[in-house]
């Protein structure tokens, strides 16, 4: 995928549209695709991800009838997922605290493309990122995802987010300073390992 | 953040992008989220929803109460069986005017039937007694008592309504029932005797009593005339005062 699919989101909406030619325009296949790309941006191959998208596809489509045009559809929805994604961690934290589980299976390798040596250590580094952003507080982890993993500006974050810019500001950079703690450690980040 | 840490930065962003997922595995996500959106809307139907509300209502009343579940078995059970009960109360209160007309044959040989038959409608009932154990201990209370059963029918109801003090009692009477209609006297007053020893002071009354009104009708006399005197003394109650009061009658004679 060339461009960033956050793009290709936005081409469904124009902030100022009407809800009516937004959803002419798109059907609930291309709403249902629009959150499963921003569930998996921000929650990361997980095997509860097909749970993740149903809870915020039915959020979304009961809150669709309250959406004004004000923001962009993607912002919209990315707004449902993120706070579906933040409820279900909390209720997942007080889970763990009464019942005990077996530590949670590593992604499948089939979660990722692997066509060659080149891929498979990319998607050995994908691991290990994903594995450092879960170490992340929920928040953190979410505005750094969307700024600089996903490209999004500091405003659309705090749109997401439902915070200030200067809360996002502060966000980001203590999300920066963990991650960059974890990433000096591993070796597969040095910038001097080729590609 | 310094320029190592962008550039790893960087490097951590080539592979998440990397590693997004395609369009074929986006298309499988959304057609396993369409079909659990659908499956999830033709589940909600108003019947679950009761269905859900009634075993959470009985679930929440067996743990705040947990005795009020069987206490609600038992009260609806109890009612059921009450009904019943009624309707065979009320069959046999209507086969009972049969039986008086079987009365008059099956007394006969009974001096003691005799002697009541003009007083009172017992011994129908005490003929019914081997057919109907329970009725007859019911039957023969007013059998011995036939001043409760000279006020009416409706003094059946009180001797049948007085319950059954205990166990033995109950079977006592029962025997002095099926003597009676075997014509049994000298069994009839042995178990007589056994409950004027009883601890329940009535019992004791009543089936002296019984035994005033046997012994009169041997011909004892002076045995039931001591009887009917001490119970007038003894102020066991109006009815059996006034019953033996009315055997005195027959001791001043």
């Amino acid at each position: 995928m060339d461009q960033s699919f956050v793009n290709t989101a936005l081409e469904l909406a124009e902030p100022g549209q009407a809800l009516e030619q937004t959803l002419a325009r798109g059907s609930s296949d291309e709403l249902l695709s629009l959150l499963y790309r921003q569930m998996r941006s921000l929650a990361g191959p997980r095997q509860d991800l097909d749970d993740l998208v149903q809870a915020a596809a039915e959020r979304a489509l009961k809150a669709l009838e309250r959406f004004e045009g004000r923001s962009s559809l993607s912002t919209f929805t990315y707004g449902i997922v993120y706070r579906t994604l933040i409820d279900h961690q909390r209720w997942y934290r007080r889970f763990q605290r009464r019942f005990s589980l077996d530590a949670r299976e590593e992604p499948e390798d089939l979660a990722f493309p692997r066509s060659s040596e080149t891929d498979l250590r990319e998607l050995e580094r994908a691991r290990r990122l994903y594995a450092a952003l879960d170490l992340l507080p929920a928040e953190k982890r979410a505005a750094l995802i969307l700024h600089d993993l996903e490209g999004l500006d500091v405003a659309d974050v705090a749109a997401i987010s439902g915070t200030g810019e200067l809360t996002v500001r502060s966000r980001l950079r203590d999300a920066h300073k963990k991650l960059a703690e974890i990433l000096r450690k591993d070796p597969l980040f040095d910038p001097e390992v080729p590609r | 953040m310094t320029p190592a840490d962008l550039a790893r930065l960087e490097v951590a962003k080539r592979a998440y992008r990397a590693t997004q997922p395609t369009e074929r595995e986006v298309q499988t996500g959304v057609r396993r989220a369409r079909l659990s959106l659908q499956k999830r809307k033709s589940r909600s139907k108003w019947w679950m929803k009761g269905l859900v509300f009634v075993v959470l209502a009985l679930g929440s009343l067996a743990y705040a109460k947990p005795h009020a579940l069987s206490d609600l078995i038992e009260h609806g059970a109890g009612w059921r069986s009450a009904r019943e009960r009624k309707g065979a109360v009320a069959l046999a209160s209507h086969r009972e005017p049969e039986k008086v007309a079987e009365a008059p044959q099956a007394a006969a040989p009974s001096p003691v039937r005799t002697e009541k038959a003009p007083e009172a409608p017992e011994p129908p009932k005490s003929v019914a007694a081997p057919r109907k154990p329970k009725k007859a201990v019911a039957a023969h209370q007013s059998a011995v008592a036939p001043p409760i059963a000279s006020s009416g029918p409706s003094s059946d109801a009180p001797a049948s309504a007085e319950p059954a003090p205990a166990e033995d009692p109950v079977s006592e009477w029962g025997r002095v029932g099926q003597a009676l209609a075997r014509g049994d006297e000298a069994s009839a007053l042995g178990a007589l005797g056994n409950l004027a020893r009883s601890d329940d002071p009535r019992t004791r009354d009543k089936a002296d009593l019984g035994r005033a009104q046997l012994m009169m009708a041997h011909g004892n006399r002076d045995q039931a005339c001591a009887l009917a005197r001490s119970l007038t003394q003894r102020r066991s109650g109006s009815r059996i005062e006034r019953q033996a009061q009315v055997l005195l009658k027959d001791c001043a004679r």
